[in-house]
């Protein structure tokens, strides 16, 4: 539990949900707008970016991180790193995900987009 | 932490032979000794919570991570978009609000119970209890929209499709056949029977159908719905087997697939690839009508030439004779049949035509729920509604928590179980954080 009970945080509390709607619509924005970026990739990216912004302050001010003492590098760093290990450990079978394509898994992998003009 | 108020002290007295008799170690005596278990600075609850989030942290990484290689490894532009799965990203945008003011109202209730003011946090409590079921509702209400439109996690209530290919030809025929079922048992027997004659007895005479696709769309009543139901099935999946059988070229095998998969659902189509095939297809049709009218004044030509019947000649050669008037009569009737087949496809081709990009498909304009072809579409269902559906799993948790908390007197002893209980609701706020661009905006 934070201490500093007797001071009043709801105006930051109510401050950092306005900053977090605020960027819920930030990347809901950046996800309709047209040519803001040349590849969709780097889209993508930023919306994380204000996805892991926005839990920042989640974890920083609603689960009261900014006031805890140093465990809290104990119980978060090594499952963080473990979790986001996990998910760029998985980001080559997307990259090369063709090299290893058997006909049979080809055949039945849903369709690129058309593209055959012929009569 | 920076004080050390509130936690559970590690502090076990040893025994010891006086402790039976001195309690307190601090009276002078030292005969108890106070050993501490070197522990974190907090409450075991909130470190068994903060190790439980740990777990959770793992779970919902290992969900994503498995999510990001289906979805990143499918072939460019596979992917269904939103509007294609009929996901409405403002509702989407809409339900991360909902819960991130829930994360603030409990955060509310945890600042008031610390303070003795139980009557506030419960109010606080009660407002998050209502912003947590109305994120519920939101996603329930979303959940419909994907059942109403035969979006399921799988078969047989899937009506997804990879592929406009045999398979599929073959699941669309089935339902047309269910649906005339249907309406054969919906409708009494000798209207049906009216139906299917006069089917018969208008493509015999060459006119096709009596009904047009302007009276179908007009008119109302069983027999109308009867009679746009078999025009359609015959016009659509009728007609798409027949070509797929006779034709040779592949290419065009797959048009005419595809502008079948088109006209039932045509969300997930490449609209300047159909409006080519449309435009080919048009085109065949209408040389195939042009070709079977002149095919039909030859015929009536040979039949006209054929003289009557002398009674005098002799009865071999009148014999010959009649049977080959019925041997042309025969053909006449079977082109008269072809043609009325090949004028509704043109009907229908030229209804598709014109509403072009618009056109809304036979699965939202009737409801028939027939098969689609979606690419990607089932591996999407089945991520979408695993990946929202253990995340509203937790929702549900964490609300069973609060109505549980309810009750209690909501003051100093109660904030560490609100405050644990919150901190649960924010890291599920967190993961709906994640879900929300990953599933709603990529």
């Amino acid at each position: 539990m934070a201490d500093h009970a007797e001071v009043d945080r709801t105006p930051l509390f109510v401050g950092v949900f306005v900053i977090l709607v605020a960027l819920t619509l930030a990347s809901f924005w950046v996800a309709n707008a047209e040519n803001l970026f040349a590849l969709p990739q780097t889209k993508w990216q930023v919306m994380i970016g204000i996805s892991s912004a926005k839990a920042a302050l989640v974890v920083l001010f609603f689960m009261h991180f900014w006031w805890e003492h140093s465990w809290k590098y104990l119980l978060t760093i090594p499952t963080l790193l473990m979790a986001v290990v996990l998910v760029v450990a998985l980001i080559p079978d997307i990259l090369q995900r063709r090299e290893s394509y058997s006909d049979t898994r080809l055949n039945h992998s849903a369709a690129e987009e058309a593209s055959i003009t012929s009569k | 932490m920076k004080s050390q108020t509130n936690h559970d002290s590690e502090a076990r007295p040893l025994p010891t032979q006086h402790s039976d008799h001195h309690d307190d170690a601090s009276a002078g005596h030292a005969h108890v000794v106070l050993t501490y278990q070197a522990s974190l600075p907090i409450s075991r609850g909130k470190l068994a919570l903060w190790l439980f989030l740990s777990t959770e942290i793992m779970f919902f990484a290992a969900l994503i991570g498995s999510y990001i290689v289906l979805r990143f490894g499918v072939p460019e532009g596979t992917w269904p978009t939103p509007d294609v799965v009929h996901l409405v990203e403002s509702v989407g945008a809409l339900n991360t609000c909902v819960l991130l003011l829930s994360s603030v109202t409990v955060v509310f209730a945890f600042e008031a119970a610390k303070q003795s003011r139980s009557q506030l946090a419960r109010r606080w409590l009660i407002v998050t209890l209502v912003l947590g079921f109305g994120f519920l509702g939101i996603k329930a209400w979303e959940y419909s929209g994907k059942f109403s439109h035969g979006i399921f996690p799988q078969r047989p209530r899937s009506l997804m499709y990879e592929r406009a290919d045999l398979n599929y030809l073959s699941a669309v025929k089935k339902r047309f056949a269910d649906l005339v079922g249907t309406q054969d048992k919906a409708a009494s027997d000798s209207q049906t029977n009216q139906v299917a004659e006069s089917d018969r007895q208008s493509f015999g005479k060459g006119s096709g159908p009596s009904f047009t696709l302007t009276n179908w769309e007009a008119s109302e009543g069983d027999k109308a719905s009867d009679d746009r139901l078999m025009f359609l099935r015959e016009a659509t999946v009728g007609w798409t087997e027949r070509r797929v059988g006779r034709v040779r070229n592949p290419y065009v095998q797959q048009e005419i697939l595809d502008l079948l998969a088109f006209m039932i659902y045509p969300e997930a189509a490449n609209w300047s690839y159909i409006e080519g095939c449309l435009k080919r297809e048009s085109l065949r049709v209408q040389e195939e009508i042009v070709s079977l009218a002149a095919q039909q004044e030859t015929l009536k030509e040979r039949l006209a030439a054929i003289p009557g019947i002398d009674s005098n000649e002799d009865q071999a050669a009148a014999l010959e004779q009649a049977k080959g008037k019925v041997a042309i009569e025969n053909e006449l009737a079977t082109v008269a049949l072809q043609l009325g087949q090949w004028n509704n496809r043109a009907k229908l081709l030229e209804e598709v035509s014109q509403a072009g990009k618009g056109w809304e498909g036979l699965n939202d304009r009737y409801h028939w729920g027939l098969p689609m072809v979606l690419p990607n579409g089932n591996t999407w269902a089945s991520t979408y509604f695993l990946l929202t559906g253990l995340h509203a799993i937790h929702v549900l948790a964490g609300l069973i928590a609060f109505v549980c908390l309810l009750p209690t007197s909501l003051g100093p002893t109660v904030a560490p179980w609100i405050e644990n209980m919150a901190l649960y609701w924010h890291f599920v706020d967190i993961v709906w954080i994640f879900l929300f661009p990953l599933l709603y905006l990529f």
